[in-house]
Parts: structure tokens; C-alpha cells; sequence
């Protein structure tokens, strides 16, 4: 596993409008989600993995291995796909927004706390 | 300086009955705003006009209001500028409709509010606004999601966002403590109401 994951952020609503702070928006699943959180090992595999991005979050893995639900104990990890290991998502115990909204807002936004934006020069 | 303010009777109301409010006639007639508030002028502080602007009064009241007093040099009306905060319901109402409007803001083929969903959070807000006089908010942040609106009001110490979508079913205000950069006692109210919110709001702004 690679010490640190990125995440392509599809739309602009997914940054704050300082420009630099991630949302929670960034890490709520969505029915499209079915695999999960999508990130990527580097950089550039995030780019050839998406069409548009307005920008880059890069997260620690180890963090997002802290993250737990005090509640359900359930804690995030990264999968990281076995056909395309560039390739991963954050899927252990991430619920869709519509069927627990309390933990999915719970996880979205310590994702986003533990996430930072690249600049053009580090991607 | 301020005779081109009208206020409307549901808003005169909301006045008379706020209690950084001491002003002892009714401002109840449309017809005749200029005498009204002149007169009731003396009565109006800094504090007032910063109410006024953060509670539920029309939009084009509080862009009449702006527009009047800017440029005028009476240090009175220097102090009114001075109290205008940058977070005012308008900015709030303002920032709902360029999310909504920016086609930046949406993934290929999501689902953008509805008119009512888009109409309904802004009378929420509105409403919320008018029972936190003199509040100073941390700064709204406002996305479209997936067919709903979300606002985000987040400090260091803690978060609430509202999620306000065309099933009353699924509109919640999640609330959370943050300490060390870590979410805890985080949960979620589901009977979004004025009330609520506001009670959530002004949680936030006592940590």
C-alpha cells in the first residue's frame, strides 16, 4: 500500500470557496459510488482516470486508517483494485448518504479534514 | 437618507416583536414609510440596523439599504456601514442561487434543486436568521448535491450542515464537535426547522 493516496475532485462544489479546503461534499457516496471512494496511487493516475478535475486531494493512508466510528467501531481503509493497482477505493464501511446520513456525514468530513489540495506543481 | 425604504407588513411585524427592538410606534403602513421611520429614527442603532439585515426582510430592502447609506459621510450612517457584516442573510440567499446557477457545481448528468427545493431552504433560512438578532455567523458555504441544497457553517471547533432536499424525509442538519482536527459527538437532528437550526447555529457559535 502506498503511504499516501489522491483523490480527482469531479466539481468545483467539492472545494471550498477559499480555493484550497476540501469538503465534505468530496467524500459523500453517492449512488454512482458503487465501489466506493474513488482515489488513486499517484497523481497522474487520477488525471487518466478522470475526464475533468478542478483539483487533487492528496490523503495520508494511515489517517484515513484512523478514521472510526466511535458509534459502530467501523473504521475506512483503502482496497486497492487487483486488475488495475493504481487504481483503489476507499470502501470498508463507508455507507451511501441516503442510508445513514449520520455516519456518512461523519466520514465525509474527517475525510476532508485529513485532505489536501495540491498546486499545479505537485501533481 | 433612508427615504427610500419600504418595509412590508410581515417584516414591520417581525420588527416590533424582536427584542433588540424598543421602538414604540407600529410601522405597520406601507403607505407611509418616510414619516414612520423618520420619526422613529432616533430609536434606531447600530445594533438595529445590523438586525435588520440579518433578519427576515426582504431582499430589496437590504440591497436599498446598502445602497443608500454607501457614500454618505454622517457618522451615524458611517457606523451602520461599519456593523454591515459581510455575512448577511442576503449574501446567504445570494450564494444558494449562483451555486444553483453554476453549471461548475454539478457532476455529468446530477440532478439539479427544483424550484421549491431552491424556495424552500431560502424561507429556512430566512426564518432561522430572524431568531438569531445580533448572531455573527461563520460564513456560509452553499452546494448544490445531488437534487438537494447543502449549507455548511464550519468553525475549528465544530460544524453543522444543513441538508435540505425535496423530501422532507431526507433534510437533516448534521452537528459535530471538533477538537484536535478529529469529528466527535457528531449527530444528526431531522426535523429541520427554524428553531432547530437556529438552535444548532447558535450552538456552533458558543464553542
Amino acid at each position: 500500500m502506498p503511504e499516501f493516496v489522491y483523490r480527482g475532485m469531479r466539481s468545483k462544489k467539492w472545494i471550498g470557496d477559499d480555493g484550497y479546503t476540501i469538503l465534505a461534499e468530496a467524500y459523500l457516496r453517492r449512488p454512482t459510488d458503487t465501489d466506493g471512494l474513488s482515489v488513486g496511487t499517484t497523481p497522474q493516475a487520477v488525471k487518466g482516470l478522470l475526464l475533468r478535475i478542478k483539483g487533487i486531494a492528496s490523503l495520508h493512508v494511515n489517517d484515513i486508517r484512523t478514521i472510526t466510528s466511535m458509534d459502530t467501531k467501523i473504521h475506512l481503509d483503502v482496497v486497492l483494485n487487483a486488475d488495475s493497482p493504481t487504481h483503489g477505493n476507499i470502501n470498508t464501511g463507508i455507507p451511501y448518504l441516503s442510508d445513514n446520513p449520520i455516519l456518512a456525514e461523519f466520514f465525509a468530513g474527517e475525510l476532508a479534514r485529513i485532505s489536501k489540495l495540491l498546486t499545479e506543481n505537485n501533481t | 437618507m433612508f427615504n427610500q425604504i419600504y418595509v412590508d407588513e410581515s417584516w414591520a411585524n417581525a420588527l416590533l416583536t424582536h427584542p433588540l427592538f424598543s421602538i414604540p410606534e407600529p410601522i405597520t403602513s406601507p403607505n407611509r414609510p418616510q414619516e414612520v421611520y423618520d420619526r422613529t429614527y432616533p430609536q434606531v442603532t447600530a445594533a438595529h440596523v445590523y438586525a435588520l439585515t440579518h433578519t427576515e426582510i426582504p431582499r430589496t430592502i437590504a440591497a436599498i439599504l446598502q445602497e443608500t447609506v454607501q457614500g454618505v459621510t454622517d457618522p451615524d450612517v458611517c457606523v451602520l456601514i461599519r456593523v454591515e457584516p459581510s455575512k448577511t442573510i442576503a449574501a446567504i440567499l445570494e450564494k444558494i442561487d449562483a451555486s444553483v446557477a453554476d453549471p461548475e457545481m454539478y457532476d455529468d448528468n446530477e440532478s439539479h434543486p427544483t424550484g421549491d427545493v431552491v424556495r424552500g431552504i431560502k424561507e429556512l433560512v430566512q426564518r432561522t436568521e430572524a431568531l438569531l438578532p445580533g448572531e455573527r455567523l461563520p460564513t456560509a458555504i452553499v452546494r448544490p448535491f445531488d437534487g438537494s441544497i447543502r449549507i455548511t457553517w464550519v468553525k475549528e471547533s465544530g460544524s453543522v450542515r444543513l441538508a435540505y432536499s425535496e423530501k422532507p424525509v431526507d433534510r437533516y442538519i448534521f452537528h459535530e464537535e471538533i477538537l484536535g482536527g478529529r469529528s466527535y459527538g457528531s449527530g444528526v437532528d431531522r426535523d429541520p426547522t427554524p428553531h432547530s437550526l437556529a438552535s444548532w447555529l447558535k450552538w456552533l457559535n458558543s464553542r
